[in-house]
């Protein structure tokens, strides 16, 4: 198995060349251009950026809306604002291309949340509340060195959304006191920050679409992983067909529902209200009412 | 062996065009119908520079060879993907990176990805499909014959020249791979496989006469070898890299540096397709012993026990022929007999467990050419083709259940069929 698909090396290396182009090109992005700009590479560090940015500072996000920010791959455009931008926001380990862009040319204010996802090649950090909180302080502290003048309205929107991040937490900390030790099933592993914070028992099951019935074998598969663990639900990214759904039901006598990762967001939908309908899902699917 | 230029298709026309191009090589108006439409593809503005699609689980898939091309079908939901021409007489093979085929035709090894591979990435892996397609890679070959997958590498056998070619499975699409080379001394229907530690066993023979094996340490030179398996044929490993090799009167088992031979009971008693696992260390078998018949309507498997050295024969409800034995998940052994039915063999017990009713009775045809069952097993489902129907059946081995049929708008001949997955030997050696 090739490790990187070849679409991928091929941009990795025109974005490298790109990228030197841009080096040796033009001048660096004037730093005292009317209004700091932000940078960021997926949409959870954007909700932060601009929580923290407010109206002081312009963020933007290079991982289109609803796009695949994890195998995001980067236009010649993209790598220029990464070099022109006053601040930097990623996660590094977690977008390749991204990466190797920075390894290239160094922007000038970087905040890498990678401190903050420490479960071994785990991104998913911004499942547990209080790291988002976390990381808007960090956020606030680079931004006051781009921008000094605005260093206490950034404190402060770091602050405010820290408390508003605690509650968040305090919510799913009282909703789902009730079902701690409970096991978490889910198709893709990607709620084990979350689970840590709650008290939940994660349990991947790999190898289910949830669009695609599966193969006998793979149910019994599934099976063996939550036999005798009280499940009532399995939780997918996505909604599931309704053949998945009565195989879950026949098989495992479990309902399925959608437990989304917020790793990329639709139109009309954002972090907190995503990390509502997942605790509306928890509660529900764990039994915790 | 040289690796012929490569003529690939533009990545943007794969990205733009896959249902263009489907519609204009299916047969049949309704023979090949993407389950995903190309503008979901498109729409995602990250995946539509590769044509990938990040998918939710590894995605399974089946190539079928007809007369003409080869089929690529979804290995769970049985849906044609793609098809693609091919001229003449083809076989099939897994590459050995859980992601391409290799279709034995005129020229050589034709590399046909099947659209489907893993990414993985720390404690977790990403899945993505692609449109199936041959990608232009061509391995050259005169006579291009068997295709082994052991431990992470490919090892090719071109029986008109006797060139071995053998090479990290996972560097099958990579211009730059390095290869192993060898040259046995003379040309013959042959066969080659590498092990972990770079040892590898390759048949020895003429065109007339194939005599034995001969094993190769990693710089080529011989380590070992035995002349007492007369018209050598087939291979395959079972637990602990145990080699196995048929012979007309017996089998002869590389295992720990050191060849064994295994007699069978019978003076003639041919072996010459051999199925193992890595988890068992016991082989199913072929087993035939007319050396006159020109079709042996044999009813008895072979099972070898590589640990003992030990063999013994399985009565069977019917007949069956060489290209319909397969294995579970379990290491079951399974054998499509000519009464249609599956039949599911505890190898350990040396019994039929199960038969199970699958396609209606069929008769081995003379000619081993023209299109005939064949059953291919992969993840503890069994598929099986039947030609006179047209069709394939996905039967789970454990419970026998017959779960997923579907027409096909060609006769099957050959099938083969890809996990997806990144082996976890091919990371591992």
């Amino acid at each position: 198995m090739n490790p990187v698909p070849r679409g991928l090396r091929a941009v990795a290396l025109l974005t490298a060349a790109t990228a030197l182009a841009a080096c040796a090109g033009g001048p660096a992005a004037p730093a005292d251009a009317p209004g700091t700009t932000v940078l960021t590479s997926s949409y959870p560090l954007e909700f932060v950026a601009r929580e923290i940015a407010g109206d002081r500072a312009q963020v933007s996000n290079l991982t289109p809306p609803g796009a695949d920010s994890h195998g995001l791959e980067l236009s010649p455009q993209q790598v220029g604002r990464l070099g022109e931008a006053d601040l930097v926001v990623h996660l590094s380990g977690f977008q390749p291309a991204v990466d190797a862009v920075i390894d290239q040319q160094a922007p000038a204010h970087v905040v890498d949340a990678a401190p903050l996802a420490d479960r071994p090649g785990d991104p998913h950090f911004w499942l547990d509340p209080q790291r988002m909180g976390a990381l808007g302080h960090d956020v606030a502290a680079e931004l006051a060195r781009v921008d000094p003048a605005g260093a206490a309205e950034y404190e402060a929107a770091a602050e405010r959304l820290d408390g508003t991040l605690t509650a968040l937490d305090a919510e799913y900390l009282l909703a789902l006191e009730p079902c701690r030790g409970a096991t978490l099933v889910t198709s893709h592993e990607a709620f084990g920050y979350l689970a840590d914070r709650y008290g939940l028992v994660q349990v991947g099951i790999a190898g289910v679409d949830p669009h695609v019935e599966p193969t006998p074998s793979r149910v019994r598969d599934v099976v063996d992983a939550v036999r005798g663990r009280g499940v009532r639900t399995v939780f997918f990214e996505a909604t599931t067909s309704p053949a998945v759904a009565e195989t879950f039901a026949d098989d495992l006598g479990t309902t399925t529902a959608v437990l989304h990762p917020v790793e990329r967001v639709g139109p009309g939908q954002d972090y907190p209200g995503l990390m509502r309908e997942n605790l509306a899902a928890l509660r529900a699917g764990l039994g915790c009412a | 062996m040289r690796l012929a230029p490569r003529s690939r298709r533009p990545l943007t026309l794969a990205a733009t065009l896959p249902l263009a191009l489907l519609t204009a090589c299916s047969t049949t108006p309704d023979a090949a119908a993407p389950r995903e439409s190309a503008s979901s593809t498109a729409a995602d503005g990250a995946a539509a520079e590769t044509g990938a699609t990040e998918a939710a689980a590894s995605s399974p898939r089946l190539a079928i060879s007809y007369d003409g091309g080869v089929q690529v079908l979804d290995a769970t939901t049985l849906e044609v993907l793609a098809d693609e021409e091919f001229e003449g007489f083809t076989r099939l093979n897994p590459a050995g990176d859980g992601r391409h085929f290799l279709v034995s035709g005129k020229g050589g090894f034709h590399v046909l990805d099947g659209g489907s591979w893993e990414q993985p990435h720390g404690d977790h892996s990403h899945y993505y499909t692609a449109e199936p397609g041959t990608t232009g890679t061509v391995f050259a070959a005169e006579e291009p014959g068997h295709v082994v997958t052991h431990a992470g590498r490919t090892t090719l056998f071109d029986d008109g020249t006797g060139e071995v070619v053998g090479f990290d499975s996972a560097d099958l699409e990579d211009d730059a791979r390095t290869e192993r080379t060898y040259t046995t001394p003379a040309a013959h229907h042959g066969v080659a496989v590498e092990l972990a530690n770079g040892d590898m066993v390759v048949s020895e023979g003429t065109v007339d006469t194939r005599t034995g094996i001969r094993v190769l340490d990693a710089r080529n030179s011989e380590i070992a070898r035995n002349d007492s398996c007369p018209s050598v044929h087939g291979e395959t490993v079972a637990a602990d890299e145990a080699v196995v090799i048929g012979c007309t009167d017996g089998v002869l088992v590389y295992r720990d540096g050191v060849i064994t031979k295994v007699a069978s009971p019978d003076a003639y008693g041919r072996i010459g397709n051999q199925f193992g696992t890595e988890d068992s260390p016991i082989v199913l078998g072929d087993y035939k012993t007319d050396p006159d018949a020109e079709v042996e309507l044999t009813t008895r498997v072979s099972l070898i026990d590589t640990t003992t050295a030990q063999m013994r024969l399985v009565d069977l409800p019917s007949s069956y022929w060489y290209r319909s034995l397969g294995r579970g998940e379990h290491g079951e052994g399974v054998v499509l007999g000519t009464d249609g039915a599956l039949h599911v063999i505890d190898t350990a017990a040396g019994a039929v467990n199960r038969s199970v009713p699958v396609i209606a009775p069929w008769e081995v045809q003379e000619d081993w050419q023209s299109p005939q069952p064949q059953v291919f097993t992969m993840d503890g489902t069994a598929y099986v083709t039947d030609p006179a129907a047209k069709a394939v059946h996905a039967v789970d081995i454990e419970t026998g259940e017959v779960f997923r049929s579907a027409d096909l708008a060609v006769v099957p001949n050959e099938l083969k069929g890809v996990t997806g997955e990144a082996d976890a030997t091919s990371t591992g050696a």
